[in-house]
């Protein structure tokens, strides 16, 4: 494994957050409590080439992913925005960048920056999405293909009878 | 013919080991503490006991191996009927399934002791064996072990157990054939040869299903492995082309060695995904990608979790 990756896994080890059992909004609230720090993440309409956008305003971080995506993108896009946050990388200055205007609910027009191109921060945030998910998904298919758990509830005894696995 | 016989001694041997790990492995961890797991374990065991008692799979045996092997086979499908009974709520309850099978061995147990039936030639002996064997066995395929293993295989989404269920089912449809076939086997021929063999065969489709179905989830997991590295290259050729129509670099990826780690190909998988979603917006405005596109925006409009999205993906028409 390269260093990269082994520092991304130590991050990702550093969250203590049960990926086995993972879901969005469990894994939003985990982070809120840690970082004692509002995250607010809201479906949006983007325009065809902005998959979601990170704001950080005073009380809390704004996070907001198009909702028009299929499901699984959209997880994977605010699983990206996430570890910016995760990562203390630090928010774009509004002023520097070409714009686009967001309306963050209760709070007014905002202007956020449209992704820029830092390459090691997005790769960064690309390895921890990926960390993340490779957990979840080694979790779940572990749980397909080894565990053998029969997904007819009435079947499940004979299944887990027959099954060579510990106990469970 | 000899290479038939090996591999169904082959196939026996392959079935007392797999039975002797797998029991010796549920003792271990006190699995047969609960009464379902002594129930599948004593159909496995019966089953197993019943296939040992066959002779050369391409001739008939002897009416007296028949007669056991018939009394086997009799006993491990209405145990399995009574495993499957309860799994079908709503269904009215069948009396005459509950004692048919019970009065088709004592039925078969008189006939073998009548004097008159140890005068008869050993074809008709093993003929009249098998009437009452399939004859039974053929009313219980057809109302519950078919409609029953489908409605269980239509159910399951765990890939293994589906797979299992799908072996389950080729061989209940093998019986079925064989079942049919052997009741015509006493007068029918072609071109004067009995049709023997073509039975014998169809039970060793059969073997190899129940066989498949009966094998613990890990050692099934190579063969999945092998699925899962098709699917992983059909989404990186759907990757390449969107990746070109997008006019984008094709991110690189693990290489092939390291892609028979399981995870590794998984994490491959969801990259490759992600990817393709990331060149859509781009790839939508290039002429030669609209029918692609067209492909991806109706899988996007579906919604469907990951693993059915990966499906769809790998699907895709280039």
């Amino acid at each position: 494994m390269n260093d990269p990756l082994r520092r991304m896994n130590d991050i990702v080890d550093a969250l203590a957050y049960d990926l086995v059992h993972f879901n969005l909004p469990d894994f939003v609230d985990a982070l809120q409590h840690q970082r004692q720090r509002r995250i607010q993440v809201t479906g949006w309409s983007l325009s065809d080439d902005l998959f979601g956008v990170w704001i950080t305003a005073v009380s809390a971080d704004y996070i907001f992913y198009d909702q028009t995506r299929h499901p699984v993108h959209q997880t994977h896009v605010v699983l990206h925005l996430l570890a910016h946050l995760v990562l203390d990388h630090p928010p774009y200055p509004l002023t520097a960048v070409p714009t686009l205007t967001v309306d963050v609910p209760n709070t007014g027009r905002l202007y956020a920056a449209v992704p820029h191109d830092d390459d090691t921060q997005t790769a960064d945030a690309n390895r921890f999405a990926a960390v993340v998910q490779q957990r979840v998904l080694t979790a779940r298919r572990f749980d397909e293909l080894y565990r053998g758990r029969s997904s007819v509830p009435s079947f499940r005894p004979y299944v887990d009878g027959l099954s060579l696995e510990a106990s469970r | 013919m000899t290479t038939a016989v090996a591999m169904f001694t082959g196939l026996r041997l392959l079935l007392w080991l797999t039975f002797a790990v797998g029991l010796g492995r549920a003792l271990h961890r006190h699995r047969l503490a609960d009464p379902a797991a002594r129930t599948i374990w004593g159909l496995f065991a019966l089953w197993v006991v019943t296939l040992t008692l066959s002779d050369n799979p391409l001739t008939m045996a002897s009416p007296v191996t028949i007669a056991f092997q018939s009394g086997g086979l009799m006993l491990t499908l209405y145990g399995y009927y009574h495993l499957l009974k309860p799994l079908e709520p709503g269904q009215p309850d069948n009396r005459v399934l509950d004692f048919l099978l019970p009065l088709a061995l004592v039925l078969l147990v008189i006939v073998l002791l009548r004097p008159s039936f140890q005068t008869l030639p050993a074809a008709q002996q093993q003929y009249l064996i098998v009437v009452v064997r399939d004859g039974t066995l053929l009313v219980y395929t057809l109302a519950v072990f078919i409609p029953s293993t489908r409605r269980l295989w239509r159910e399951e989404t765990a890939p293994p157990l589906k797979f299992k269920q799908g072996s389950a089912l080729i061989c209940f449809y093998a019986y079925l054939i064989i079942s049919g076939g052997s009741l015509l086997l006493g007068t029918i021929t072609i071109d004067g040869v009995l049709l023997a063999p073509l039975f014998g065969l169809k039970l060793l489709v059969a073997m190899i299903a129940l066989t498949l179905a009966l094998m613990p989830y890990r050692w099934l997991v190579v063969f999945f492995q092998g699925h899962r590295l098709l699917t992983y290259t059909r989404l990186r050729r759907l990757e390449r082309r969107f990746a070109q129509a997008a006019d984008r670099p094709l991110a690189a990826r693990p290489a092939a060695v390291e892609l028979l780690n399981a995870d590794v190909l998984e994490l491959g998988i969801y990259q490759t995904v992600i990817a393709i979603f990331e060149h859509h917006p781009l790839a939508a405005h290039h002429p030669r990608s609209t029918g692609l596109v067209c492909q991806l925006e109706a899988i996007i409009a579906d919604g469907t979790p990951y693993p059915m999205l990966v499906k769809q993906l790998a699907a895709v028409r280039l």
